[in-house]
Protein backbone atom coordinates (compact mmCIF):
# COMPACT_ATOMS: atom_id res chain seq x y z
CA UNK A 1 0.00 0.00 0.00
CA UNK A 2 2.89 2.31 0.52
CA UNK A 3 4.17 2.11 -2.90
CA UNK A 4 0.44 2.73 -4.28
CA UNK A 5 0.23 5.88 -2.27
CA UNK A 6 3.68 7.14 -3.74
CA UNK A 7 3.01 6.56 -7.09
CA UNK A 8 -0.58 7.92 -7.12
CA UNK A 9 1.06 10.81 -5.02
CA UNK A 10 3.24 11.16 -7.98
CA UNK A 11 0.56 10.89 -10.65
CA UNK A 12 -1.03 13.75 -9.70
CA UNK A 13 -1.71 16.39 -11.87
CA UNK A 14 -0.30 19.35 -8.92
CA UNK A 15 -1.26 23.00 -8.76
CA UNK A 16 1.88 24.97 -8.75
CA UNK A 17 0.29 27.88 -7.63
CA UNK A 18 -2.21 30.79 -8.35
CA UNK A 19 -2.50 33.82 -9.78
CA UNK A 20 -4.15 36.34 -7.17
CA UNK A 21 -6.84 37.55 -9.75
CA UNK A 22 -10.43 37.52 -10.08
CA UNK A 23 -10.27 34.85 -7.06
CA UNK A 24 -7.13 33.36 -7.87
CA UNK A 25 -6.58 32.10 -11.19
CA UNK A 26 -4.74 28.20 -11.01
CA UNK A 27 -1.39 27.69 -12.58
CA UNK A 28 -0.73 24.04 -13.20
CA UNK A 29 2.83 22.18 -12.61
CA UNK A 30 2.41 21.58 -16.63
CA UNK A 31 2.38 25.35 -17.35
CA UNK A 32 5.52 26.63 -14.83
CA UNK A 33 7.60 23.55 -16.40
CA UNK A 34 5.99 24.59 -19.97
CA UNK A 35 7.40 28.62 -18.95
CA UNK A 36 11.26 26.80 -18.20
CA UNK A 37 10.86 24.82 -21.37
CA UNK A 38 9.93 28.43 -23.24
CA UNK A 39 12.54 30.43 -21.91
CA UNK A 40 15.66 27.24 -22.32
CA UNK A 41 14.34 27.32 -26.04
CA UNK A 42 14.02 30.66 -26.57
CA UNK A 43 17.54 31.18 -25.37
CA UNK A 44 19.20 28.69 -26.98
CA UNK A 45 17.72 29.70 -30.29
CA UNK A 46 19.08 33.17 -29.85
CA UNK A 47 21.83 32.27 -28.72
CA UNK A 48 22.62 29.98 -32.17
CA UNK A 49 20.89 32.91 -34.33
CA UNK A 50 22.82 36.01 -33.24
CA UNK A 51 24.68 37.34 -35.02
CA UNK A 52 24.04 35.22 -38.12
CA UNK A 53 26.41 35.96 -41.43
CA UNK A 54 26.65 34.66 -44.88
CA UNK A 55 29.22 32.38 -44.29
CA UNK A 56 27.96 30.60 -41.03
CA UNK A 57 29.96 29.98 -38.24
CA UNK A 58 29.62 26.59 -36.23
CA UNK A 59 26.14 28.19 -34.05
CA UNK A 60 24.43 29.07 -37.19
CA UNK A 61 25.28 25.70 -38.63
CA UNK A 62 23.63 23.83 -35.79
CA UNK A 63 20.62 26.37 -36.25
CA UNK A 64 20.66 26.03 -40.11
CA UNK A 65 20.78 22.12 -40.01
CA UNK A 66 17.82 22.21 -37.43
CA UNK A 67 15.77 23.99 -39.76
CA UNK A 68 16.94 22.93 -43.16
CA UNK A 69 15.71 19.16 -42.01
CA UNK A 70 12.27 20.92 -40.59
CA UNK A 71 12.30 22.96 -43.71
CA UNK A 72 12.84 19.83 -46.29
CA UNK A 73 10.75 17.71 -44.11
CA UNK A 74 7.84 20.20 -45.04
CA UNK A 75 8.40 20.47 -48.20
CA UNK A 76 8.54 16.67 -49.06
CA UNK A 77 5.33 16.42 -47.03
CA UNK A 78 3.33 19.72 -48.11
CA UNK A 79 4.75 20.45 -51.03
CA UNK A 80 4.09 24.42 -52.11
CA UNK A 81 2.56 25.32 -48.82
CA UNK A 82 5.77 24.37 -46.80
CA UNK A 83 6.22 27.96 -45.62
CA UNK A 84 3.16 28.41 -43.49
CA UNK A 85 3.36 25.38 -41.37
CA UNK A 86 7.26 24.46 -41.03
CA UNK A 87 7.55 26.85 -37.98
CA UNK A 88 4.71 25.39 -36.05
CA UNK A 89 5.26 22.21 -37.00
CA UNK A 90 9.06 23.01 -36.02
CA UNK A 91 8.26 24.40 -32.71
CA UNK A 92 5.82 21.76 -31.68
CA UNK A 93 8.36 19.03 -32.71
CA UNK A 94 11.21 20.96 -30.60
CA UNK A 95 8.70 21.56 -27.56
CA UNK A 96 7.68 17.86 -27.25
CA UNK A 97 11.49 16.90 -27.33
CA UNK A 98 12.61 19.25 -24.87
CA UNK A 99 9.43 18.26 -22.68
CA UNK A 100 9.51 14.50 -23.16
CA UNK A 101 13.36 14.90 -21.91
CA UNK A 102 12.31 17.45 -19.15
CA UNK A 103 12.58 14.39 -16.60
CA UNK A 104 16.64 14.71 -16.93
CA UNK A 105 16.88 17.76 -14.93
CA UNK A 106 14.32 16.70 -12.98
CA UNK A 107 11.53 18.66 -14.43
CA UNK A 108 7.65 17.09 -14.46
CA UNK A 109 7.33 16.62 -17.98
CA UNK A 110 4.87 18.70 -18.93
CA UNK A 111 3.57 15.62 -22.02
CA UNK A 112 2.37 13.56 -18.48
CA UNK A 113 -0.21 16.20 -17.82
CA UNK A 114 -3.10 15.39 -20.35
CA UNK A 115 -4.35 18.89 -20.50
CA UNK A 116 -0.93 19.26 -22.54
CA UNK A 117 -1.18 16.77 -25.16
CA UNK A 118 -4.87 16.77 -25.70
CA UNK A 119 -4.51 20.72 -26.39
CA UNK A 120 -1.35 20.04 -28.63
CA UNK A 121 -3.67 17.29 -30.96
CA UNK A 122 -6.89 19.96 -30.79
CA UNK A 123 -4.70 22.52 -32.14
CA UNK A 124 -3.05 20.03 -34.76
CA UNK A 125 -6.24 19.32 -35.64
CA UNK A 126 -7.90 22.79 -35.86
CA UNK A 127 -5.04 23.18 -38.11
CA UNK A 128 -5.49 20.11 -40.28
CA UNK A 129 -8.43 20.68 -41.23
CA UNK A 130 -8.52 24.54 -41.20
CA UNK A 131 -5.79 24.51 -43.95
CA UNK A 132 -7.59 22.13 -45.43
CA UNK A 133 -10.72 24.48 -45.83
CA UNK A 134 -8.71 27.34 -46.42
CA UNK A 135 -6.47 25.98 -49.21
CA UNK A 136 -9.19 23.74 -50.91
CA UNK A 137 -12.33 25.91 -50.19
CA UNK A 138 -15.39 25.30 -48.45
CA UNK A 139 -16.38 22.96 -51.17
CA UNK A 140 -13.05 21.78 -52.01
CA UNK A 141 -12.91 20.81 -48.03
CA UNK A 142 -15.98 18.76 -48.26
CA UNK A 143 -15.23 17.34 -51.22
CA UNK A 144 -12.21 15.87 -49.31
CA UNK A 145 -14.11 13.61 -47.07
CA UNK A 146 -15.32 11.57 -50.24
CA UNK A 147 -11.96 10.67 -50.67
CA UNK A 148 -10.33 8.22 -52.29
CA UNK A 149 -14.38 6.81 -52.15
CA UNK A 150 -17.58 8.67 -51.29
CA UNK A 151 -18.20 5.06 -49.32
CA UNK A 152 -15.44 6.09 -46.82
CA UNK A 153 -17.63 9.36 -45.75
CA UNK A 154 -18.71 8.50 -43.04
CA UNK A 155 -15.46 7.09 -41.82
CA UNK A 156 -13.79 10.35 -42.74
CA UNK A 157 -16.09 12.41 -40.40
CA UNK A 158 -14.94 9.76 -37.66
CA UNK A 159 -11.34 10.70 -37.90
CA UNK A 160 -12.18 14.11 -37.58
CA UNK A 161 -12.51 12.93 -33.53
CA UNK A 162 -9.97 9.90 -34.00
CA UNK A 163 -7.48 11.67 -34.86
CA UNK A 164 -6.86 13.80 -32.22
CA UNK A 165 -7.73 11.37 -29.74
CA UNK A 166 -5.24 9.14 -31.23
CA UNK A 167 -2.69 11.69 -31.29
CA UNK A 168 -3.02 12.56 -28.12
CA UNK A 169 -3.62 9.39 -26.11
CA UNK A 170 -0.33 7.74 -27.98
CA UNK A 171 1.91 10.84 -26.76
CA UNK A 172 0.10 10.53 -22.72
CA UNK A 173 0.03 6.96 -22.80
CA UNK A 174 3.81 6.35 -23.85
CA UNK A 175 4.94 9.39 -21.47
CA UNK A 176 2.58 8.77 -18.57
CA UNK A 177 4.10 4.75 -18.56
CA UNK A 178 7.46 5.48 -18.98
CA UNK A 179 6.77 8.22 -16.38
CA UNK A 180 5.28 5.14 -14.09
CA UNK A 181 7.53 2.66 -14.90
CA UNK A 182 10.32 5.22 -13.99
CA UNK A 183 9.15 5.76 -10.73
CA UNK A 184 8.29 2.19 -9.65
CA UNK A 185 11.44 1.60 -10.57
CA UNK A 186 13.27 4.46 -8.42
CA UNK A 187 11.22 3.40 -5.61
CA UNK A 188 12.53 0.12 -5.74
CA UNK A 189 15.92 0.42 -6.53
CA UNK A 190 16.46 4.05 -6.33
CA UNK A 191 20.37 4.14 -7.93
CA UNK A 192 21.88 3.14 -10.98
CA UNK A 193 19.60 0.59 -12.35
CA UNK A 194 16.84 3.58 -13.01
CA UNK A 195 20.15 5.18 -15.44
CA UNK A 196 19.96 2.78 -18.37
CA UNK A 197 16.28 2.44 -18.00
CA UNK A 198 15.82 5.99 -18.00
CA UNK A 199 17.82 6.58 -20.85
CA UNK A 200 15.64 4.37 -23.17
CA UNK A 201 12.06 5.31 -21.60
CA UNK A 202 12.31 9.09 -21.14
CA UNK A 203 15.26 9.89 -23.60
CA UNK A 204 14.80 7.26 -26.57
CA UNK A 205 10.58 6.55 -26.14
CA UNK A 206 10.66 10.34 -25.65
CA UNK A 207 12.12 11.60 -28.85
CA UNK A 208 10.33 8.59 -30.67
CA UNK A 209 6.53 10.16 -29.01
CA UNK A 210 8.10 13.51 -30.09
CA UNK A 211 9.13 12.19 -33.90
CA UNK A 212 5.64 10.82 -34.41
CA UNK A 213 3.29 13.16 -33.45
CA UNK A 214 4.90 15.51 -35.33
CA UNK A 215 5.12 13.64 -38.44
CA UNK A 216 1.71 11.80 -38.36
CA UNK A 217 0.25 15.81 -38.10
CA UNK A 218 2.35 16.52 -41.28
CA UNK A 219 1.18 13.45 -42.79
CA UNK A 220 -2.41 14.11 -41.97
CA UNK A 221 -1.89 18.22 -42.92
CA UNK A 222 -0.10 16.71 -46.31
CA UNK A 223 -2.94 14.61 -47.45
CA UNK A 224 -5.88 17.47 -46.49
CA UNK A 225 -3.92 20.18 -48.57
CA UNK A 226 -3.15 18.26 -51.27
CA UNK B 1 -8.13 10.80 -9.35
CA UNK B 2 -6.72 13.66 -10.85
CA UNK B 3 -4.48 11.55 -13.48
CA UNK B 4 -6.83 11.86 -17.26
CA UNK B 5 -8.12 15.59 -16.32
CA UNK B 6 -9.48 17.37 -19.18
CA UNK B 7 -10.40 20.65 -18.08
CA UNK B 8 -10.75 24.35 -18.45
CA UNK B 9 -6.82 24.56 -17.96
CA UNK B 10 -6.20 23.19 -21.50
CA UNK B 11 -5.94 26.72 -22.30
CA UNK B 12 -2.45 27.26 -20.37
CA UNK B 13 -1.49 25.41 -23.31
CA UNK B 14 -2.98 27.23 -26.40
CA UNK B 15 -1.45 30.35 -24.77
CA UNK B 16 2.34 28.81 -24.23
CA UNK B 17 2.55 26.84 -27.29
CA UNK B 18 1.15 30.29 -29.49
CA UNK B 19 4.18 32.43 -27.49
CA UNK B 20 6.47 29.48 -28.47
CA UNK B 21 5.78 29.48 -31.70
CA UNK B 22 5.54 33.45 -32.37
CA UNK B 23 9.03 33.85 -30.67
CA UNK B 24 10.80 30.91 -32.61
CA UNK B 25 9.15 32.02 -35.90
CA UNK B 26 10.77 35.35 -34.96
CA UNK B 27 14.26 34.35 -33.51
CA UNK B 28 14.39 31.06 -35.14
CA UNK B 29 12.38 29.72 -38.27
CA UNK B 30 12.02 33.19 -39.82
CA UNK B 31 15.91 34.77 -40.25
CA UNK B 32 17.05 31.12 -40.73
CA UNK B 33 15.06 30.67 -43.62
CA UNK B 34 15.77 33.77 -44.88
CA UNK B 35 19.58 33.29 -44.42
CA UNK B 36 19.30 29.83 -46.18
CA UNK B 37 17.18 31.37 -49.04
CA UNK B 38 19.15 34.22 -49.76
CA UNK B 39 22.23 31.57 -49.88
CA UNK B 40 20.26 29.17 -52.11
CA UNK B 41 19.04 32.33 -53.96
CA UNK B 42 23.02 33.50 -53.82
CA UNK B 43 24.33 30.36 -54.85
CA UNK B 44 21.91 29.69 -57.77
CA UNK B 45 22.80 33.59 -59.03
CA UNK B 46 26.44 32.83 -59.07
CA UNK B 47 25.97 29.26 -61.02
CA UNK B 48 24.08 30.77 -63.41
CA UNK B 49 26.20 34.37 -63.86
CA UNK B 50 29.46 31.69 -64.49
CA UNK B 51 27.13 29.69 -66.92
CA UNK B 52 26.86 33.09 -68.98
CA UNK B 53 30.50 34.20 -68.08
CA UNK B 54 31.20 30.61 -69.92
CA UNK B 55 29.49 31.18 -72.32
CA UNK B 56 30.15 34.23 -73.45
CA UNK B 57 33.67 33.00 -73.17
CA UNK B 58 33.35 30.74 -75.33
CA UNK B 59 31.30 32.39 -77.89
CA UNK B 60 34.57 34.65 -78.13
CA UNK B 61 36.85 32.51 -78.33
CA UNK B 62 35.25 30.83 -81.47
CA UNK B 63 35.18 34.12 -82.75
CA UNK B 64 38.63 34.83 -82.20
CA UNK B 65 39.66 31.67 -83.26
CA UNK B 66 37.45 32.23 -86.56
CA UNK B 67 38.74 35.34 -87.11
CA UNK B 68 42.48 34.06 -86.80
CA UNK B 69 41.53 31.46 -89.21
CA UNK B 70 40.09 34.13 -91.60
CA UNK B 71 43.67 36.31 -91.06
CA UNK B 72 45.82 33.34 -91.96
CA UNK B 73 43.95 32.37 -95.19
CA UNK B 74 44.20 35.77 -96.25
CA UNK B 75 47.61 35.82 -95.36
CA UNK B 76 48.15 32.46 -97.58
CA UNK B 77 46.48 34.90 -100.26
CA UNK B 78 48.42 37.34 -99.93
CA UNK B 79 51.66 35.41 -99.67
CA UNK B 80 51.11 33.19 -102.95
CA UNK B 81 49.88 36.06 -105.01
CA UNK B 82 52.91 38.03 -104.03
CA UNK B 83 55.15 35.21 -105.09
CA UNK B 84 53.15 34.21 -107.93
CA UNK B 85 53.95 37.99 -109.38
CA UNK B 86 57.57 37.90 -108.38
CA UNK B 87 58.10 34.67 -110.33
CA UNK B 88 56.06 36.39 -112.98
CA UNK B 89 58.40 39.48 -112.65
CA UNK B 90 61.35 37.32 -112.65
CA UNK B 91 60.53 35.08 -115.50
CA UNK B 92 59.70 38.44 -117.12
CA UNK B 93 63.38 39.63 -116.34
CA UNK B 94 65.15 37.13 -117.28
CA UNK B 95 63.04 36.65 -120.60
CA UNK B 96 64.20 40.72 -120.98
CA UNK B 97 67.46 40.27 -119.99
CA UNK B 98 68.04 37.04 -122.42
CA UNK B 99 66.39 38.97 -125.36
CA UNK B 100 68.81 41.66 -124.56
CA UNK B 101 71.76 39.11 -124.23
CA UNK B 102 71.26 38.01 -127.40
CA UNK B 103 70.56 41.19 -129.29
CA UNK B 104 73.92 42.24 -127.98
CA UNK B 105 75.46 38.96 -129.07
CA UNK B 106 73.77 39.61 -132.33
CA UNK B 107 74.61 43.42 -132.41
CA UNK B 108 78.60 41.98 -131.67
CA UNK B 109 78.43 39.43 -134.35
CA UNK B 110 77.23 41.68 -136.89
CA UNK B 111 80.17 44.19 -135.90
CA UNK B 112 82.29 41.47 -136.17
CA UNK B 113 81.85 40.17 -139.32
CA UNK B 114 81.34 44.33 -140.20
CA UNK B 115 84.72 45.05 -138.58
CA UNK B 116 86.49 41.34 -140.21
CA UNK B 117 84.90 42.41 -143.82
CA UNK B 118 86.50 45.82 -143.85
CA UNK B 119 89.64 44.40 -142.74
CA UNK B 120 89.52 42.12 -144.90
CA UNK B 121 88.63 44.95 -147.50
CA UNK B 122 91.46 46.84 -146.18
CA UNK B 123 93.47 43.80 -146.52
CA UNK B 124 93.01 43.34 -149.79
CA UNK B 125 93.87 46.61 -150.97
CA UNK B 126 96.79 46.85 -149.07
CA UNK B 127 97.87 43.40 -151.24
CA UNK B 128 96.55 44.95 -154.61
CA UNK B 129 98.75 48.09 -153.45
CA UNK B 130 101.68 45.81 -152.57
CA UNK B 131 100.97 43.65 -155.50
CA UNK B 132 101.05 46.80 -157.90
CA UNK B 133 103.93 48.30 -156.95
CA UNK B 134 106.07 44.68 -156.96
CA UNK B 135 104.24 44.48 -160.37
CA UNK B 136 105.59 47.88 -161.42
CA UNK B 137 109.01 47.53 -160.06
CA UNK B 138 108.89 44.07 -161.79
CA UNK B 139 108.33 45.76 -164.83
CA UNK B 140 109.55 49.19 -164.57
CA UNK B 141 106.37 50.93 -164.87
CA UNK B 142 103.90 52.94 -163.41
CA UNK B 143 101.10 50.44 -162.91
CA UNK B 144 98.07 52.51 -161.33
CA UNK B 145 96.00 52.91 -163.62
CA UNK B 146 92.53 51.96 -163.40
CA UNK B 147 92.91 48.71 -165.86
CA UNK B 148 95.48 47.70 -163.64
CA UNK B 149 94.17 47.95 -160.51
CA UNK B 150 91.06 45.34 -162.23
CA UNK B 151 93.46 43.09 -162.89
CA UNK B 152 95.13 43.04 -159.72
CA UNK B 153 91.49 42.58 -158.00
CA UNK B 154 90.21 39.82 -160.57
CA UNK B 155 93.25 38.09 -159.83
CA UNK B 156 92.76 38.17 -155.82
CA UNK B 157 89.81 37.31 -156.25
CA UNK B 158 90.35 34.47 -158.20
CA UNK B 159 93.19 33.31 -155.54
CA UNK B 160 90.63 33.98 -152.68
CA UNK B 161 87.93 31.51 -154.27
CA UNK B 162 90.63 29.10 -154.14
CA UNK B 163 91.70 29.34 -151.04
Amino acid sequence: MNIKEELTAALQNKTAFEIPLFGGIPVPESTVVSWILIAAITALALWLTHNMKKVPGRKQMVAEMLVGFINNFCKQNLGEHWRSFAPYLGTMGIYLAFANLSEFVGLTPPTKDFNVTAGLAFISVVMIYGASFRINGLKGGLKKFAEPSPIVAPLNVLEIGIRPLSLCMRLFGNVFASFVIMELIKIVVPAIVPIPLSLYFDAFDGLIQAVVFVFLTTLFLGEAIE
Amino acid sequence: MDILNLNWEIIWVFINLGILVFILKKVLFGPVTKMLDERSKEISDTIDDANTKMDEALKTKEEYEAQLLQAKKEAQTILDEAKKRGQKEYELQIEKARQDIARMQAAAQQQAEADRAAMLEGARQEIAMLALLAASKVSQQNMNSDADRALVNAFLAEVEEQA
